[in-house]
């Protein structure tokens, strides 16, 4: 097959795939001989890029998944009644960042980072399908163990876990911030 | 002076982490006096507004002052090398990692934004006639399936109709048993009475019918001592 059928396959599955499209199930479709997703997605975004495409594709979830271009988001937002950003809580970030990097973590191992009662927040979001519970601890008492989920992953627009900002940079970035004085006076 | 107000804060450690950052305080060189002098006078505040503080402001209350008090202790407690232990280390490192990931959770939110602008497809038909039960189970896990349980008892009716037996023995039909049932000087063992009873109801109407004779002083009732068979004796009416 010519690159050009097997690029237009894919842009088909894209286009068709309910979850991110990943080389796993490539190879399920192409039987023998599959092709390199990645090739083939680094050709079809030059070609969206070339003809200044509506969509992108995007690395999210450790698939590839065709996405508005953000300018359209308000044009959408009319379509679907999608009326209103979703807020996420302040709570909610910090949780879901604490089981980002800790998982698989305990409630209480994530209360004793933030210092406050996570009870409502980790309900929050279990409901929004961002962490799940994966296990239980073998310590005692045994307590719910959680998760990430591939649902956060493609909210987030993630790729994989590891695409998150390292914790030592994290620690730099914030020893590097300037003090409030010195940026107060940059406004002057 | 500004008025800080709680709820904008997610908790102690931010509330804390505030007054660094508006102090411009070395987190490694925290004036354990100063900041607890403030957080308690923030506390009082809220209180005296009479607004409830939040169970974890008044932990973190007690450690701040755990630790000032430690910091008069003369003799520094020391470490395996006899180093003295500094004894705000313990809230320094809390502090410290509850910053990595609030800056962390910054990171997230500016992420889920500019995500939330980008839209993937949003309905998908749901695939019709597919015989293999295992594409829907592939991602299932024991939590799922705890997951859905869950969501099919919350649908389930509520009941709000009960069914009632009516019950075999009436209360006034017991009453004439037992005033029946005494013998020749007018005594009766409770447990004799209860011998009779077919089922744990009857003992109920039994008992029941028992206490409405006392009440109509057609009957008293005497224990000679604890645990002691209980006797029921007949009075004559005047």
């Amino acid at each position: 097959m010519v690159h050009e059928n097997i690029d237009l396959i894919i842009e088909a599955l894209l286009f068709a795939s309910p979850d991110p499209l990943t080389q796993k199930k490539v190879n399920i479709v192409f039987e023998d001989n599959p092709p390199n997703l990645e090739e083939v997605i680094l050709r079809l975004t030059q070609q969206y890029v070339d003809q200044g495409n509506a969509i992108e594709i995007q690395n999210v979830s450790g698939g590839f998944q065709l996405r508005t271009k953000p300018e359209y988001d308000n044009y959408i937002r009319r379509l679907l009644n999608k009326t209103g950003q979703l807020h996420l809580s302040q709570a909610a970030l910090e949780s879901l960042s604490i089981v980002a990097y800790k998982q698989p973590i305990s409630r209480i191992d994530m209360e004793a980072i933030r210092g406050v009662d996570c009870v409502g927040v980790l309900k929050t979001l279990l409901k929004k399908s961002f962490v799940k519970i994966k296990g239980r601890d073998e310590g005692p008492g045994r307590p719910l163990l959680y998760t990430t989920t591939d649902e956060f992953l493609q909210a987030f627009g993630l790729n994989r876990l590891s695409e998150m900002p390292k914790l030592k940079e994290v620690s730099e970035l914030l020893e590097e911030q300037p003090a409030l004085s010195d940026q107060i006076n940059a406004f002057k | 002076m500004y008025k800080v107000q709680l709820d904008h804060f997610e908790g102690p450690l931010d509330l804390l982490l505030y007054f660094i950052r508006r102090d411009e305080i070395d987190i490694y060189d925290i004036p354990i006096a100063q900041i607890t002098a403030e957080y308690l006078q923030i506390i009082e505040d809220i209180k005296t507004m009479n607004l409830s503080v939040a169970g974890e402001f008044i932990i973190m209350a007690a450690s701040l002052m755990r630790i000032k008090s430690r910091m008069l202790i003369p003799r520094p407690e020391l470490d395996e090398e006899g180093e003295p232990i500094d004894p705000r280390t313990e809230l320094v490192q809390q502090l410290l990692e509850y910053q990595r990931f609030k800056k962390v959770s910054e990171e997230l939110s500016l992420k889920w934004y500019d995500q939330s602008y980008r839209h993937k497809r949003s309905a998908y038909q749901e695939v019709e006639g597919v015989d293999d039960i295992g594409i829907y189970l592939k991602k299932v896990d024991l939590f799922d399936l705890a997951h859905y349980f869950k969501i099919a008892m919350d649908r389930m009716p509520v009941i709000t109709s009960y069914e009632l037996h009516q019950e075999p023995v009436s209360l006034e039909e017991k009453k004439r048993t037992i005033l029946k049932s005494f013998d020749g000087d007018g005594t009766l063992t409770f447990k004799r009475l209860l011998s009779k009873c077919k089922d744990k109801i009857e003992v109920i109407v039994t008992f029941l019918a028992i206490l409405d004779l006392m009440r109509l002083n057609e009957i008293s009732i005497y224990q000679n001592k604890l645990f002691d068979e209980i006797k029921i004796h007949r009075l004559e009416k005047n």
